[in-house]
């Protein structure tokens, strides 16, 4: 007799082996599922609003944005995260152009050595970059804390902004400072 | 009957066995990246500075990258400078003479001579045009010529590309306008999922990295000489030097594609043997900016450096090659300082035990050497999540 032939009387035997084993395993794993997933809680069902209830609110829904609501503290983030955080705002041409334009009148000339480099809004946000060089009448600790709390505070808040957190201030050979500051619409 | 199935039994094992043997070395270069990106005790990542040379074989050639990959290391260093023709090199040195057989007088540059009848034959690449360095062949360690030509870094690594896949490649880019042009290199020959640029963090800034590297991975490097500088030139609005450093080096860490931060780091304390790594921390200048990236998450990788070169007759001077070609000096002839951070007052990075300790990538002369000593204190524990 071949080896085939002797397995062949078993194989009923075999297959309904083969098959228990399947409902036991499938059985087990079922029932680790379903414990991972309640965390061994039992799980409630939350009763949800059906496709036809009418809405409550009856006002202009906005765009959909991927900005939040609030701003996080712009002091504890990397120059990046503060990017990024501008990046998710969009852009309102029609308040945006007007602030930036608005800002760069404001801003330039607020003191000695100051340039405005660049202005550029989003839908509440606006960043604005600039130099401001040192001088032996005025050293660079003095011009630091003239960027961190001066004349471009005003400015910002005649153009009804508020700034974000002191903002990057960097500094070439010469003692020339760059400065990166994040305002906002005021509340 | 038997005899065939005898056989199959022995072609099935034989398979298995060999198997198991690539799984050995079949890192997934992906899932390194990623593991270098994350503290893990149970998972240092190792790279091969320069790759594995020896007699008869170049650093940062061909065949220093395929001894790598045959130790079972996972990733391999290469330098790249420019030529006088702003193409890119696979060479450490400044210079030409110690690892080249470049002449003008017939003899070979001495590493132990400052004649200058010997600088003549030790001339700076950046200074040397494409159509003379395709001319020449590598020297090995011992200083023998060897038959490996010089080949520009793209060709080299289209050479080594076409039998590897499972080595990451970091190149240690010495020069700005480098950066640029090696991340041009890696998408021409689409290894960006496996190559990482690295290069001294004062070479760009963080705000213009990203236009370098166009979102490459990347590593800065910053070691005590440069911390100086950067405290007097980012972040002036931070009160203290050391949140100045610790912002820059922030801005460079949530930037796309970074890695991790390399810092020179030569101070280290606590124990030096044994299986386990805890007990051993930073010191030195740099401690506060380790201690900033480490609270913030932020991986620190180091460079683990053994003697290059030992005395030999007729080859006097034991230690570690200068840039430019010259031997040798000890590594305490070569420690920093810093006015608002102290000063580098001894260098303990060859202590393989203690740079696998404190840092989640070393880029270690023997990479073999570190690999069996992270297996041995743990280090390795989790070397299965980074094949594929």
């Amino acid at each position: 007799m071949s080896p085939r032939a002797s397995v062949l009387p078993h194989r009923p035997l075999l297959i309904a082996a083969i098959m228990l084993l399947v409902v036991i395993g499938l059985s087990v794993a079922l029932w680790h599922h379903r414990a991972s997933d309640a965390g061994g809680q039992a799980i409630a069902v939350v009763a949800g609003r059906s496709a036809d209830t009418p809405s409550p609110a009856a006002v202009p829904v906005a765009p959909p944005s991927a900005a939040p609501a609030t701003l996080p503290d712009f002091d504890k983030l990397s120059d990046p995260e503060r990017r990024a955080v501008f990046d998710i705002h969009p852009r309102d041409e029609a308040w945006a152009s007007i602030q930036e334009a608005a800002l760069r009148r404001r801003l330039s000339g607020l003191a000695d050595g100051l340039s405005i480099t660049g202005v550029t809004c989003t839908d509440r946000l606006c960043v604005v970059e600039g130099r401001l060089a040192t001088s032996p009448a005025r050293g660079r600790e003095q011009a630091v804390a003239l960027l961190k709390n001066g004349p471009l505070d005003h400015g910002y808040g005649d153009a009804g902004m508020t700034k974000l957190g002191v903002g990057t201030i960097n500094a070439d050979d010469d003692g020339t400072l760059t400065f990166t500051q994040y305002i906002a619409r005021a509340a | 009957m038997r005899l065939s199935k005898f056989r199959l039994a022995v072609l099935f094992a034989a398979t298995a066995l060999s198997s198991a043997a690539i799984a050995a070395t079949n890192y997934s270069p992906a899932k390194v990246i990623q593991a270098m990106k994350k503290d893990n005790a149970r998972l240092r990542i190792i790279a091969e500075h320069r790759g594995y040379f020896h007699q008869d074989c170049p650093e940062n050639s061909i065949c220093s990258v395929e001894e790598t990959t045959r130790e079972g290391v996972e990733a391999v260093e290469i330098d790249v400078r420019e030529s006088g023709d702003g193409t890119l090199w696979p060479i450490h040195d400044t210079t030409l003479g110690r690892m080249t057989n470049y002449s003008l007088n017939g003899r070979l540059f001495d590493p132990y001579s400052t004649s200058q009848e010997n600088e003549y034959s030790n001339p700076e690449i950046s200074r040397v045009r494409d159509g003379l360095l395709e001319k020449l062949k590598l020297r090995d360690p011992l200083g023998a010529v060897t038959n490996y030509d010089f080949l520009p870094l793209e060709t080299m690594m289209h050479k080594v590309d076409q039998w590897n896949r499972n080595l990451v490649y970091i190149f240690d880019i010495k020069t700005k306008s480098g950066i640029s042009k090696t991340a041009d290199m890696i998408r021409r020959l689409g290894i960006q999922d496996r190559s990482i640029l690295k290069f001294n963090s004062n070479l760009t800034t963080p705000s213009s990295v990203r236009a370098l590297t166009g979102g490459l991975y990347f590593v800065p490097v910053i070691g005590t000489g440069s911390l100086d500088y950067i405290a007097d030139h980012f972040h002036q609005e931070k009160s203290s030097p050391a949140d100045r450093v610790g912002a820059y080096a922030l801005d460079y860490a949530h930037t796309a594609g970074f890695v991790y931060f390399e810092l020179r780091n030569k101070m280290l304390r606590g124990n030096t043997s044994g299986s386990n790594l805890d007990g051993v921390y930073f010191d030195g200048p740099m401690l506060k900016l380790d201690s900033i990236l480490a609270f913030s998450g932020v991986p620190i990788g180091g460079f683990s450096p053994q003697v290059e070169h030992y005395g030999r007759n007729g080859q006097p001077g034991t230690g570690y090659y200068s840039v430019d070609g010259h031997c040798c000096t000890p590594l305490e002839a070569r420690l920093d300082s810093s006015r608002y951070f102290g000063n580098d007052t001894r260098d303990d990075r060859s202590n393989t035990h203690q740079m696998i300790a404190v840092n989640q990538v070393i880029i270690a002369e023997r990479a073999g050497d570190a690999l069996a000593e992270a297996r041995r204190t743990g280090a390795r524990a989790d070397q299965n999540s980074i094949l594929y």
